[in-house]
């Protein structure tokens, strides 16, 4: 079967092509050479409103007179005279002809020209126009979507930049999605170049490694993930940063993980400044008492399995107070730091050294032998530390008790060691100061554990623990009892009577030598005037003062007051300075002893021959009397030059019109020496010990037997 | 089968396409509104294997085209050909609004009217020079490998063909082409003979 | 009447002689390939016309036509070529020449009768 049979004769190909013409749905016209319409087609008339009939034989240009033609136009007449066929594009053309769909919508069109020959050989053309709007319209809606979704895109880069922390998202095969600005100028890497990434690419290997496995952990668990770390940026910095990694859920699905870096290094550096004041102290940067007993534990443990002994030193400066307040706390911690040094020098670097209170320094040396071989490092501590400081251009001394303790012999746990050590150092002080002392079982048990002393002293005037004992003057001429010394006591609930020698430091170091030396000049003055109203003979009351009490403030209108207070006379009040306090700073001392003076009271120089005197200033200070100090009344019966000196003393005194007094006198050599060499007054055991004040009223109303006393003296 | 040409009929040759790609330039100037530069047109009579590899050399493994076939007196097909990224250019320069990947649909028909432009302004040229009767195809755009473009009804492997093409590049922009025609072998001494009647005519 | 004809086809050349020719039997037409060769022409030629492809190989065919204008500057110049895009059109005006047309490629009757009318 042929075309021929097919369509048949010619009515049926005319009607064939008729049905199809009113059938296609699209526009179809076609035109001949001149432009003349010759079909239009049903749908034609449907968009355009013109009808096959109005169309027909009208030139196709005059059918639309309001249109511009343009490439329509152009395209026709190629077609026509060359049988060039063309397209324009919806894309290209703007909806040329005026064809709608609905009422008011104008239509998207694609036409087509295509030249043919009709069967007279008479070039036409064909004029195919489809309707692609809703083509358009899908396509305007992907564009559309396409725009949201890059908005989304910069919505979330937008977001992702606002980050000031460093952020990142990476999909499930930890390839970079995006990553910030913060993470780019960190990292150095462009965001433009980040897509495909892992973290080989961008970290160095340890760094990378450990992405990995917090990533992985991250996705296996679907929790979040926040640890601190410390990363190195392009430029080769440090920096500490507080991670956190979130997986990105899509309903169910993990999808990726988002991470966020914050820069902690502030937070980090505050953390090690307070780890470091925690075990640290701050002003001579040696390990506190918390890291001593950390990394003593340590050295015992080592020392355990090692079989080895531990050394503890405990290291005291001696009358440190005394140059802290006098010098002032600039120097006492300029002192302090160059102490540390010296001990610094004195030890290893395996070997311990710790501040661990005022003026206490503990050093733990570990490896120990042999006794004798510490020996030696006690006495190069000793040699080290002693050598002069020169504070501020002012050549300073200052020496060290040293009390040792080891491990295992003294204890098993470094606070016995401590404890064990620094007995032991109590013990060289005792000794005399400038020394040390290994520890022995027996060892006088009182503690002088600083913090716990210090604590119990606080409340010791309100507990009554302090007591005002009393130790007579007699006058050598006559055997009368003519002063009381009034001597502070501290009754330790526990560790029973305790000596001012041992408290007077605690009391000055933690201030408490303001309240409480005003209640023993207070309490001392009262008992004075007491005994006055008792009926029993007149006497002076002597109150040793401390370099502090003199450095305060109003210190001589307090004193008046309390005179005052007390009820006594000022003449009957007898301060005690001690030589080295009045001496230093002679000048300003001056003053200050023309002050009291004023007040009426009388002041005395203690333990004179210790300190350093300068007969001019000794001449000049407004004093009443020299207390020779007890040292050389006891070596009077042995030591040729003591007595010779003690006889100058009590020269020099008398030609300065001083009364002179001498302490701590206990036999009758020295009695009798003194009274030789015309000694106005003496104190001692001899004659009396420090008596409470019931007690002194007694001895006070008997007085020293007349006979006794002749005896004695002469 | 006479197929050489003399000079005069070769410049003749090339002076037509020439035009037609002046006419060309024209349209595709205003459309892109951009300056076009044309490059010196290349004449060669080679094997189809030959035309296909130095198409292939000129325009690159992967390209866009649009195609449109001349059947009547002789038989050529002409056809423009775009690197495929530069295509994506092109289009997007005159439809605006990029939408990322692969050309749409309506990009791709805008893609056919450009090329439907360039190449009927080649063969309206040749037609309103030398005359004749043809048929022309409508034009349909293609991407791949500039082998299968070129996979033409009647091109035959082995057989000579004629080709002719030119360059033109977009001078503010980095977008550039080619137009080639391709006159199969059986049909160049009928091409010669219409050229020299036309000739004649002068 | 004599047309001088510069264009470096020689098609393009026959075209535009065949329809001169066809309007005005009597012209002399001469034929240059290239501007230096219609430079070199002797100057006694004295065309009336001169009709220049401005895309032509070689010498600059703006420089040319610039020269020949001062060459002969009593002849009317008209630019006859395949390249008239906008950007040409304005290179062309800026040359201050004033041209009797610009015709675009190939030239018909009725764009040859334009510009013989205007002579």
């Amino acid at each position: 079967m042929n075309m021929a049979d097919l369509v048949g004769p010619t009515e049926l190909k005319v009607s064939l092509a008729t049905n199809i013409l009113k059938v296609m749905p699209v526009g179809l016209m076609v035109v001949d050479t001149e432009q003349v319409v010759l079909v239009w087609n049903q749908w034609m008339e449907n968009a355009s409103g013109i009808k096959e009939a109005q169309a027909v034989g009208k030139p196709f240009t005059s059918l639309f007179p309001d249109i511009q033609y343009g490439r329509l136009h152009s395209a026709l007449l190629n077609a026509l005279e060359t049988g060039c066929p063309s397209i324009l594009s919806n894309a290209l053309n703007n909806g040329p002809l005026p064809l709608f769909y609905g009422t008011k919508n104008l239509m998207e069109q694609s036409i087509h020209i295509v030249p043919f020959k009709n069967h007279q050989g008479q070039r036409c053309a064909l004029i195919q126009v489809m309707d692609v709007s809703s083509a358009r319209k899908r396509e305007d809606t992907i564009r559309k979507q396409a725009r949201v979704l890059d908005d989304i895109q910069q919505q979330q880069n937008a977001l992702l930049h606002s980050i000031p922390d460093i952020a990142w998202l990476k999909d499930l095969d930890g390839r970079y999605l995006a990553v910030n600005d913060k993470f780019s100028s960190v990292y150095g890497i462009d965001p433009a170049d980040i897509s495909g990434r892992k973290n080989s690419d961008i970290y160095p290997e340890s760094m990378a490694e450990q992405h990995e496995i917090t990533d992985r952990v991250v996705l296996e668990t679907a929790a979040e993930k926040r640890y601190d770390e410390s990363i190195v940026t392009s430029d080769g910095k440090t920096m500490w940063v507080e991670t956190v990694k979130v997986p990105i859920m899509k309903g169910d699905q993990i999808i990726g993980i988002a991470g966020v870096s914050r820069d902690i290094t502030e937070r980090k550096a505050s953390e090690e400044r307070i780890h470091f004041l925690a075990h640290y102290d701050m002003l001579t940067e040696l390990p506190n008492r918390f890291m001593l007993f950390e990394k003593l534990a340590k050295l015992l443990a080592v020392a355990r399995v090692e079989e080895t002994q531990v050394a503890v030193f405990f290291v005291d400066l001696d009358r440190f107070k005394y140059i802290n307040d006098t010098l002032g706390h600039t120097a006492g911690d300029a002192l302090l730091q160059m102490v540390a040094e010296r001990l610094r020098e004195c030890s290893r670097e395996v070997d311990i050294i710790a501040r661990v209170g005022g003026d206490e320094f503990v050093i733990a040396l570990a490896g120990i032998k042999d006794h004798k071989d510490t020996a030696a490092i006690a006495r190069k501590i000793l040699a080290v530390v002693g050598r002069p400081y020169d504070i501020h251009g002012e050549l300073v001394h200052v020496t060290p008790s040293l009390g040792i303790s080891f491990y295992p012999k003294d204890g098993l746990d470094t606070a016995a060691l401590i404890k064990n050590a620094d007995r032991a150092m109590y013990q060289a002080k005792k000794a005399g100061r400038n020394g040390y002392e290994f520890f022995r079982e027996g060892m006088d048990a009182i503690t002088l554990d600083q913090f716990s002393l210090e604590n119990s002293l606080r409340g010791a005037l309100e507990r009554d623990e302090l007591e005002l004992l009393y130790q007579s003057k007699i006058d050598l001429r006559t055997g009368d009892i003519v002063g009381a010394e009034a001597q502070l006591r501290w009754n330790h609930p526990k560790l029973g009577l305790i000596m001012p020698d041992r408290f007077i430091s605690i009391l000055e170091e933690s201030g408490l030598i303001g309240p409480i030396g005003e209640w023993v000049i207070a309490t001392a003055c009262a008992q004075n005037r007491k005994w006055q109203d008792q009926g029993l003979p007149r006497i002076s009351v002597a109150v040793n003062l401390s370099a502090i009490q003199l450095k305060q403030k109003h210190f001589v209108e307090r004193l008046a007051r309390v005179i005052e207070e007390a009820g006594l006379e000022a003449s009957l009040l007898d301060l005690e300075i001690t030589e080295s306090v009045i001496m230093h700073n002679a000048e300003s001392t001056i003053t200050l002893l023309e002050e009291l003076k004023s007040l009426g009271v009388k002041l005395s120089v203690d333990d004179f021959g210790t300190g350093y005197s300068s007969l001019s200033y000794l001449k000049r200070f407004p004093i009443d009397s020299l207390k020779i100090d007890q040292s050389f009344v006891r070596d009077l019966d042995s030591d040729t030059n003591d007595a010779a000196i003690t006889a100058t003393i009590i020269a020099i005194a008398k030609q300065l019109n001083l009364t002179v007094i001498a302490e701590g006198v206990e036999t009758t050599e020295q009695l009798r020496f003194l009274h030789t060499n015309d000694c106005d007054e003496i104190q001692g055991f001899y004659f009396s010990k420090p008596l409470s004040a019931d007690d002194f009223a007694e001895h006070l109303k008997h007085g020293i037997p007349k006979a006794s006393f002749q005896a004695a003296v002469l | 089968m006479s197929i050489s040409l003399t000079e005069f009929e070769k410049d003749a040759l090339t002076e037509i396409f020439n035009i037609g790609m002046g006419r060309a330039a024209n349209s595709l100037s205003q459309m892109a509104n951009d300056e076009i530069t044309l490059a010196v047109p290349s004449l060669a009579v080679v094997t189809y294997e030959e035309a296909v590899s130095i198409l292939t050399k000129t325009a690159g493994e992967k390209v866009c085209s649009v195609t449109q076939r001349l059947i009547g007196d002789f038989n050529a097909d002409a056809i423009l050909i775009f690197p495929e990224n530069n295509s994506l250019s092109i289009v997007r320069l005159m439809v605006g609004d990029a939408y990322p990947g692969d050309l749409t649909e309506m990009e791709e028909e805008a893609l056919t009217e450009i090329g439907n432009i360039i190449l009927n302004a080649c063969f309206g040229t040749l037609i309103n020079i030398i005359g004749g009767d043809f048929d022309i195809s409508l034009p349909s755009a293609r991407t791949g490998a500039c082998v299968h473009i070129l996979e033409i009804e009647g091109n035959k492997s082995g057989e000579i063909v004629m080709l002719l093409y030119i360059d033109f590049i977009l001078k503010n922009r980095t977008i550039y082409g080619h137009v080639a025609i391709l006159l199969e072998g059986d049909s160049m001494p009928n091409f010669i003979r219409k050229i020299q009647e036309f000739l004649a005519t002068l | 009447m004599k047309v001088l004809i510069v264009d470096d086809s020689a098609l393009s050349r026959m075209m535009i002689k065949s329809l001169i020719l066809e309007k005005l039997p009597e012209c002399e037409t001469i034929e240059a390939a290239s501007g230096d060769e219609a430079l070199g022409i002797d100057i006694e030629q004295q065309p009336d016309l001169i009709t220049i492809d401005i895309n032509m190989p070689g010498m600059n065919s703006f420089d040319a036509a610039v020269q020949l204008h001062e060459k002969w500057p009593s002849a009317k110049m008209a630019v006859i070529t395949a390249n008239i895009q906008n950007s040409v059109r304005q290179k062309i005006q800026s040359l201050g020449i004033m041209f009797l047309a610009v015709v675009e490629k190939p030239v018909t009757e009725e764009r040859m009768n334009k510009i013989i009318k205007a002579l």
